[in-house]
């Protein structure tokens, strides 16, 4: 959607907060549960943001865009700050901490069931873009912004739909980081560039590229910091970034045609 | 009806105007009559993070800083030649970035006429605040700033409180030698940054010559997310002590990832993280068990002039907060009691003079003996150890202030 | 064209005039000035580069970085004088970016604007791993405190960076880069060597920020791996660019002056995050106004500047 948005960090840590909020209060809803309803409200908070604010300059040169959510990213951060503070909270349940081995191989159940639900997340969200007719509104209003309004798309709404379907993603991510970080207004900020570097690997406006990428960016990571030391597994991530980007800008997955 | 001329002209004056306005805000500021205390008054400033990163350590300092200046005003104020003076503390918000800190220390201290500076939160912003008040020649107390590379540059006018930072950890291992059996292999995990790496520095060192075996050290950077490869390598090494220099959130995603990967240690221990409140919360049962190498606790047995004891300044805080201090509240507290002591003893307000009564300063606080050495540093500082037992903050060493003994070894995850 | 040539001029007796002040301003006010021009210095050269050429750069902060601790090396472990170590910095800054430029200009768009993030952030953490540069822990400079010397240096790297972009402006290479801002394919075909202007663009970009880099090295006195690689800084040169206007001579710096007017006077009033809120809401406000920044209304002739014109650019900036 041409849209680079700073924001999205902020919409994490909302969606943080929205989990703890739900696992301290009364129902004392598991942060797995609250999910669907962290992803309601920051549908309409994102839709609303993006109908009323980002709407308004969503033609003017990119750079517009990346500096109303910049913008936006700060006001969010500091409000949270205000009215939560900056004590640092987590969410620990019965089960963070319990694992399943295979041989020599821990998996963390939390980081099991995480990458279950981004797996499906990921499968929905694909189907919903192709076979839906919201879905194919907005490809076609990616593609061409006019022709889709000639077409009787209702281009602000589609766009602001889009932005509300990125926000309610951002917040299922923040509900499933709460279970493993420590939740605070800042939270957001480290995970944004990442997630930049991880959909320009998958490649952009690519859906299933989004989870390929960061898989690979994670086993990058990994690797990068278990064969050159911890401390340049940015470096060996960023690197192959890089070349990732020089030799198929396209994506890992995508085709060059795409 | 209105012509678009008119409009035109009423929409570049709405710009102007908002322009003029920031402009005049500023240059306002910059003519209006500097900031003229009362003849009754002596004024503090202090460039503290409200926002960003350490907003969290900002606040806990800030709250040191405020029980202090409250208490103090409650009992009239402090004395000075003679007369009672009120106190005040002026504040801005560094938004965690070192550069910004020096500029405001600049600012209080050439807009606002403030000759006595309270430190900033961290190592890094009271390094780059030290070069400003050596310039200016205005004494400045720190009450958090550790790294040794503050006061390796020969500055007269910055004062420490606290314990070095190659002293943070030491007291786990001190604590470790009087343990059986006498844990033996041990594996270190340091941020990398200054204070961080000071701290491992130090107790590797010390490692070193008190015999103990250093199977695995690794630097991690200090804005990492995930450190699960970090203790897969600790896992497989299996050492009996596993210690981490690093900030409060490294030291809980290294709980953790401890505990996701099975990583059973007998001591486990961190520079900073456990002394705080939001580390008990955070991790609930798993937190207990835990080591922390701690500046200050509520069981010491220090007494002083202005709060009595370490116990009553416990009190008076938890009447007033709700929660019992940490250690950065009380060396907050502590570095402004200092000033005050040097003040007193100066019975003057020049700064230079209030700077030679801090270099010579003898005193006891309820936060311990405070005297600098020619660099600054207190030379009677020792750390305590703080171990988490059934949920509550429990002084393991020095052995002479315990009120527990120390849980060793740590019980299997799920048992604590 | 010409008016911005004008303000450009006026700019520059404005700032030769403000060489005065010093020792008439107390110490925080030479602080806010010198900060002043050196945010500046970054915005007018990330305008080279984001504003001309129409590459917007996330990695600028890299040229900072790499010219702070160039001149921290060759200052504190070569024992060079300022001066050279000064030199060493903007030929770091230029060959770094000739070096990069070559693979990364050609991408273009978001994908230029994450590889350029991704160096940032690499070079940030590949410093941090580096001994000889002081790993994590960063490294000290002599001590220098006589400020008014950065003053007048941040000042001097300010004006030589506003008359580099009038002069710029006016010349066939200039004409090159707004060529290939508006139609790169059609500029090639014009017989403009893209790839060769795009790499000199970004090398006198950097050239200047990497001059601001080791000046302010020298100014604080320590450097560290997360303060002269702050992403921040970046964001605050596109922003002040922005607000100003990019691609045009002087907007850079007249973004700049008004974002530091309005951050030191918020800055100046509260301790609680309400100063931060607002400064996102007046962000938020100018965007939604002035998408193309304010130097086109200085500028163009005043006819341009209506209420007409302004919603007729609005509607078409929004959907």
């Amino acid at each position: 959607m041409n849209v680079i948005n700073i924001a999205h960090g902020a919409f994490i840590m909302l969606g943080a907060y929205t989990s703890y909020w739900l696992f301290v209060g009364p129902m004392h809803l598991d942060p797995f549960l609250s999910i669907p309803l962290a992803m309601i409200v920051m549908f309409v908070l994102a839709y609303l943001i993006q109908r009323f604010i980002v709407n308004q300059v969503i033609r003017a040169p990119m750079l517009a865009t990346f500096l109303l959510t910049f913008a936006l990213s700060i006001i969010i951060a500091n409000v949270a700050q205000i009215y939560w503070s900056s004590d640092i909270r987590s969410i620990t349940t019965a089960y963070s901490g319990s694992s399943i081995t295979f041989g020599a191989i821990t998996i963390p159940w939390v980081r099991l069931w995480t990458l279950v639900i981004a797996i499906v997340m990921t499968l929905g969200l694909q189907t919903f873009m192709t076979h839906s007719k919201i879905g194919r509104a907005i490809r076609a209003t990616s593609m061409d912004v006019d022709a889709a309004r000639l077409s009787g798309v209702g281009v602000g709404h589609i766009y602001a739909l889009t932005f509300g379907i990125g926000g309610a993603l951002a917040a299922a991510a923040g509900s499933l980081v709460s279970v493993s970080y420590a939740i605070t207004p800042n939270m957001g900020d480290s995970f944004v560039v990442r997630a930049f570097v991880v959909s320009v690997l998958g490649g952009l406006g690519n859906v299933t590229g989004a989870l390929v990428g960061g898989l690979v960016y994670g086993v990058i990571e990994s690797f990068g910091a278990l064969i050159f030391g911890e401390g340049y597994k940015d470096v060996v991530a960023l690197a192959v970034l890089l070349l990732v980007i020089l030799f198929r800008p396209y994506g890992l997955v995508g085709r060059a045609t795409a | 009806m209105v012509s678009a001329t008119d409009r035109h002209h009423r929409l570049f004056a709405f710009l102007t105007g908002i322009t003029a306005a920031a402009v005049l805000a500023a240059g306002g500021a910059a003519v209006l009559p500097q900031t003229a205390a009362a003849d009754d008054v002596i004024t503090f400033g202090a460039a503290l993070s409200a926002t960003g990163r350490d907003a969290r350590e900002g606040a806990l300092t800030k709250q040191g800083y405020d029980f202090w200046k409250d208490y103090v005003n409650a009992q009239g104020g402090i004395k000075v030649a003679g007369k009672m003076y009120k106190v005040d503390i002026k504040y801005y918000d560094d938004t965690s970035d070192p550069a910004t800190s020096a500029k405001l220390v600049e600012r209080l201290i050439t807009q606002d006429n403030i000759k006595f500076i309270l430190a900033p939160y961290g190592s890094s912003a009271t390094f780059a605040a030290s070069a400003i008040t050596e310039k200016y020649q205005v004494p400045m107390v720190d009450p958090n700033g550790a790294a040794e590379a503050i006061f390796n540059r020969g500055f007269h006018y910055t004062f420490a409180i606290l314990s070095p930072a190659k002293k943070y950890l030491q007291g786990i291992l001190e604590v470790a030698q009087t343990l059986k059996p006498r844990p033996v292999t041990l594996a270190v995990l340091a941020a990398n940054d200054q204070f961080s790496i000071e701290v491992a520095g130090g107790i590797r060192d010390y490692a070193k010559a008190n015999g103990f075996n250093e199977v695995f050290y690794s630097e991690y950077p200090p804005d990492t997310k995930d450190v699960a490869t970090l203790l897969t390598q600790v896992k497989q090494k299996n050492p009996d002590i596993i210690l981490g220099s690093g900030h409060l959130q490294d030291s809980l995603l290294i709980m953790r990832a401890a505990k996701d990967q099975g990583v059973q240690s007998k001591i486990i221990g961190f520079s900073v993280g456990p002394s705080t409140p939001d580390f008990i919360t955070s991790l609930g049962p798993d937190a207990n068990g835990v080591m922390g190498g701690a500046q200050w606790t509520t069981a010491l047995t220090y007494t002083d002039a202005t709060f009595g004891s370490a116990q009553r300044y416990t009190k008076l805080f938890q009447a007033k907060y709700g929660a019992l201090p940490d250690y950065h509240n009380a060396e907050s507290s502590a570095a402004c009691e200092t000033f005050a002591a040097a003040l007193a003893k100066a019975g003057d307000l020049d700064p230079g003079k209030v700077r030679d009564a801090l270099a010579a300063l003898d005193i006891d606080t309820f936060y311990g003996k405070i005297k600098f050495d020619s660099r600054g540093v207190n030379i009677y500082k020792p750390m305590a150890v703080e171990q988490i037992q059934k949920g509550v903050h429990e002084t393991v060493w020095p052995a002479d202030a315990a009120n527990a003994k120390p849980l060793f070894p740590l019980p299997p995850w799920g048992k604590r | 064209m010409q008016a911005g040539r004008r303000l450009a001029y006026g700019a520059l007796v404005v700032l030769a005039l403000s060489a005065l002040l010093p020792p008439h301003l107390n110490g925080n006010w030479v602080h806010v000035l010198t900060l002043f021009f050196m945010m500046s210095s970054l915005a007018q050269a990330w305008n080279l580069i984001g504003g001309f050429a129409g590459y917007a750069s996330f990695g600028n902060v890299t040229f900072f970085g790499v010219g702070a601790y160039a001149c921290a090396y060759a200052m504190n472990a070569l024992h060079w004088p300022f001066a050279t170590a000064f030199l060493l910095a903007v030929v770091a800054g230029a060959a770094l970016a000739a070096v990069l430029g070559w693979p990364i200009l050609r991408l273009r768009g978001h994908y230029f604007a994450i590889a350029t993030l991704g160096i940032a952030i690499g070079m940030q953490a590949l410093v941090a791993e580096l001994p000889p540069l002081g790993k994590g822990s960063g490294m000290t400079l002599p001590i220098n405190s006589n400020f008014h010397f950065f003053y007048w240096s941040m000042l001097g790297i300010l004006m030589a960076s506003i008359a580099l972009t009038a002069f710029i402006a006016q010349s066939r290479f200039g004409y090159a880069l707004v060529a290939i801002r508006e139609n790169e394919e059609a500029a090639a075909v014009l017989g403009i060597n893209a790839a060769r202007a795009k790499v000199f663009a970004w090398s006198l970009s950097a050239a200047i920020t990497g001059a601001a880099g080791a000046t302010y090295a020298y100014w604080t006195s320590f450097i560290d791996p997360p303060t002269v690689f702050d992403l921040n800084f970046n964001v605050l040169m596109i922003i002040m660019t922005l607000l100003g206007g990019a691609g045009s001579i002087v907007g850079p710096t007249l973004g700049a002056f008004i974002l530091s007017a309005i951050g030191e006077y918020l800055g100046a009033q509260s301790v609680s995050p309400w100063h931060t809120v607002v400064l996102g809401a007046i962000i938020v406000l100018v965007v939604v106004l002035l998408p193309r920044g304010l130097m086109p209304y200085l500028t163009g002739n005043l006819r341009a500047f209506n209420l007409n014109a302004l919603r007729a650019q609005l509607r078409a900036s929004r959907v």
